[in-house]
């Protein structure tokens, strides 16, 4: 089925490439591709009175697997793929839902970044469903045990999946 | 006396300063080491990499 | 009072206006909602960090640690023993455990660590009033700073100094966003920190040094440079002794906003420069305000409140508006520092206790207000106990340390040496340190028995930590498992292992379950995770 997905940064060959830089204890058996699946919601923040100017239009992720908010930096850049459905993390959570509870993240990641105590007006303005791509990556450490590795193909960033 | 101070008064409270500065020292230098290691491996790996024409993996698909 | 000129009320006026232009020009330039979010938390290195750390004991630096080192002598430096060395015990004894126990846990910060680690209603409750009250002895100590700056500035009666700053603070926490961003923050963390070395510069040539201070000292009363504190105060008490040591060399491990900063380190590279900064710093910023107390007892013999000690020497020793804008900027830092504090305790008020036990369905209009009424309501309350009894600063901050260093200490430390460590452990420590610190305060048993507060806080909850783990239900094998995971060599090289993004932690988490609940490893031929 055809997905809108976060574009790659980070090929199999940079993953690989990034993750033998930190170390050479350990050996990359295999790798492979699992999309993780997103809300991405537009709301607009509108103040009203002396506050007016610290409206915006803000950015908010929700991952629908586990239910997961966090405010997001920019849009980011997306492409069509096509993907097997067993690739991907199936959608668990209600979108209307998750859309009526995101403006209680906002309110508090606003709260703690303008030290603003005034409630704003929060109006949605669209969602659609994304996919970030994600490398699973199985190695072996030098005495061959075997470990895994997620690998975020969008940041560069990864974490161990189980140590 | 040192600073007058009773030496013992003085290590008891003045000598801790120093002290710990030292730790953080030595811990700076242990951590350096480790560093080190992993830019000397790090070089290594460059170069290996370099040497190599294409590269091992395959999009969608295993390590070779 | 010391102040209330006109030079005073021009700089106050100018520096005000300087810090909201600061502002309001640093808000115009940035446009994007990231700018907010993040640039705040991400806008310096590790020296934006320092120096906000510094500016968040602000209160304590400048008026309880001189006011008791001008009381008892050399004695009060048992604590800045303790509080020098505290960053490195807290990193060797929960470091790497820790790192990867709340790692495997996925979770982000140190209250939610608790709750991962010990599941049950009861955790979450308690650990909330118990860090409220922490964070309101905090915002009172604040509040005193406020108001005693006030009066050395303006020259205005404490009583009413006091009204003010508490107006000020509230007015400024209601206003935020404009006055209280980043930025301010961090110049006023650099103003505040070049004052304190230059008034501890001038006075240090008054008395002749390091000897010239200790020798006057001693020829004026032997037992303010002996270890007993002034008169032999605590003469052969260790208890005090260990208490004041350990209130800051472990209390910190009990502290859920330090412990964060060892949950979270990304760059190894990094992390070597800083843990040597942050040492020569921290003894810098420590020893000094207590140091600068003893200077007082000679350039200040006849000081009424001691806690304008440090106020009283910048007025002695440098020029008129210097002295002024030092103070000035005191007090904003103050103001900054209770500011955020102020709102982090409405904030908690309002989602932790009202919202989880009052009113379920509280809407967010609700909430707010409630948050309103509670800052409100705290400014009323410190501005009552600060007018009828004030207690010292110095007082307050020990005491909150003690109290929440006492109280979480155990679970955090046998979180991760623990694997029996069980959530009705955790809640009996919670609750008996808690309680025992505020009875043996409250009840002054620290003098008689010769037992410091944190002292015999940390031992009682120790106590039931163990007796409750012991009783209470064991943990699940899951969570046994990931204990002796996050204890045991791992089977991670060294080198991947040293990274930790913690951005992708709850994917981590996501996924993991993910590849346990449905077939895809087997699928792809990979090895069960």
């Amino acid at each position: 089925m055809e997905i809108k997905s976060l574009k790659n940064g980070y090929k199999m060959q940079d993953a690989f490439e990034r993750l033998y830089k930190r170390s050479k204890h350990f050996t990359i058996e295999k790798m492979d591709i699992l999309f993780y699946p997103y809300l991405l919601m537009e709301f607009d923040v509108k103040y009203s009175g002396k506050l007016e100017r610290l409206s915006e239009k803000v950015l908010v992720m929700c991952d629908m697997w586990k239910g997961q908010y966090s405010m997001a930096k920019s849009r980011g850049e997306f492409v069509m793929t096509d993907a097997d459905e067993s690739m991907l993390i199936p959608v668990k959570l209600d979108k209307q839902k998750v859309i009526a509870d995101a403006p209680r993240t906002i309110y508090g990641e606003i709260q703690k970044a303008k030290r603003v105590l005034n409630i704003p007006d929060i109006e949605y303005i669209s969602d659609e469903l994304i996919y970030k791509p994600f490398f699973i990556v199985e190695c072996l450490n030098d005495d061959k045990e075997v470990f895994h590795i997620l690998f975020d193909t969008v940041t560069g960033e990864y974490s161990l999946l189980n140590a | 006396m040192i600073f007058g101070l009773e030496p013992h008064v003085f290590f008891a409270f003045l000598s801790w300063p120093v002290t710990y500065i030292v730790i953080a020292i030595i811990m700076y230098f242990v951590m350096a080491k480790h560093d080190k290691e992993e830019e000397a491996w790090e070089k290594a790996y460059d170069e290996w990499q370099a040497s190599l024409k294409d590269g091992k993996v395959e999009e969608g698909g295993e390590v070779q | 009072m010391i102040g209330g000129g006109v030079t005073e009320y021009v700089v106050l006026l100018v520096y005000l206006i300087g810090m909201i232009g600061i502002g309001v020009y640093w808000a115009k330039h940035s446009k994007t909602s990231e700018d907010y979010l993040l640039g705040g938390r991400r806008i310096g290195s590790v020296l934006t960090a320092l120096t906000l750390q510094t500016t968040s004991m602000s209160g304590y630096m400048f008026m309880g640690g001189p006011a008791q080192t001008y009381r008892e002598g050399y004695f009060t430096l048992w604590y800045a023993v303790g509080d020098g060395g505290g960053a490195i015990f807290n990193v060797g004894i929960l470091g790497k455990r820790m790192r990867r126990l709340s790692y495997f846990l996925g979770c982000l910060s140190p209250i939610e660590y608790i709750e991962k680690r010990y599941p049950g209603k009861a955790t979450r409750a308690i650990a909330a009033v118990i860090a409220i009250c922490f964070v309101y002895g905090y915002v009172l100590a604040q509040f005193l700073s406020a108001g005693k700056t006030m009066c050395a500035l303006l020259g205005v009666p404490l009583p009413i100094a006091i009204i003010i700053g508490a107006g000020v603070i509230v007015f400024y926490t209601f206003a935020g966003g404009y006055l209280a961003v980043a930025w301010t923050d961090f110049i006023q963390g650099i103003v505040m920190v070049c004052s304190m070395v230059m008034i501890f510069v001038l006075a240090w040539n008054q008395v002749g040094g390091l000897t010239g201070l200790n020798e006057q000292l001693t020829a004026l009363d032997p037992t303010l440079t002996g270890m007993w504190g002034k008169g032999n105060m605590y003469q052969g008490q260790w208890g005090v002794v260990a208490g004041a040591v350990g209130v800051y060399l472990i209390g910190y491990m009990g502290l859920p906003h330090v412990v964060i900063r060892h949950m979270a380190m990304e760059s190894p590279k990094l992390a070597k420069q800083t843990v040597v900064i942050a040492t020569v710093w921290n003894q810098l910023f420590i020893f000094v305000p207590y140091i600068m107390g003893l200077m007082g007892i000679l350039l200040l013999p006849n000081i009424d409140d001691p806690e304008m000690v440090v106020l009283s020497l910048a007025y002695q020793l440098l020029p008129g508006v210097l002295a002024a804008i030092v103070l000035v900027a005191i007090m904003s830092a103050i103001m900054s520092t209770a500011d955020a504090q102020l709102m982090l305790m409405g904030t908690m008020l309002g989602r932790d206790i009202y919202q989880r036990y009052i009113n379920k369905d509280a809407s967010d209009k609700q909430l707010m207000n409630v948050s309103r009424i509670c800052i409100l309501a705290v400014g009323i309350i410190s501005v009552i106990i600060a007018l009828i009894q004030p207690p010292g600063v110095f007082q307050i901050v020990v005491f909150s340390f003690s109290t929440l260093g006492s109280s979480f200490l155990p679970s955090y430390v046998g979180a991760v040496w623990w694997k029996r460590g069980n959530t009705t452990g955790c809640v009996a420590s919670m609750i008996c340190g808690c309680i025992i610190s505020i009875i043996w305060e409250a009840a002054g048993l620290a003098g008689p028995t010769g037992m410091h507060t944190f002292f015999i806080g940390v031992i009682v909850s120790i106590a039931a930590y163990i007796i409750g783990s012991l009783i209470g239900k064991p943990p699940t094998k899951e969570m046994q498992d990931l204990v002796e995971r996050a204890a045991c060599k791992t089977k991670i090289p060294a080198g991947l292992a040293t990274v930790n993004y913690k951005d992708i932690a709850p994917e981590t988490n996501g996924v993991l379950t993910f590849l346990k609940e449905s077939s895809y490893m087997e699928e792809r031929g990979f090895q069960p995770v």
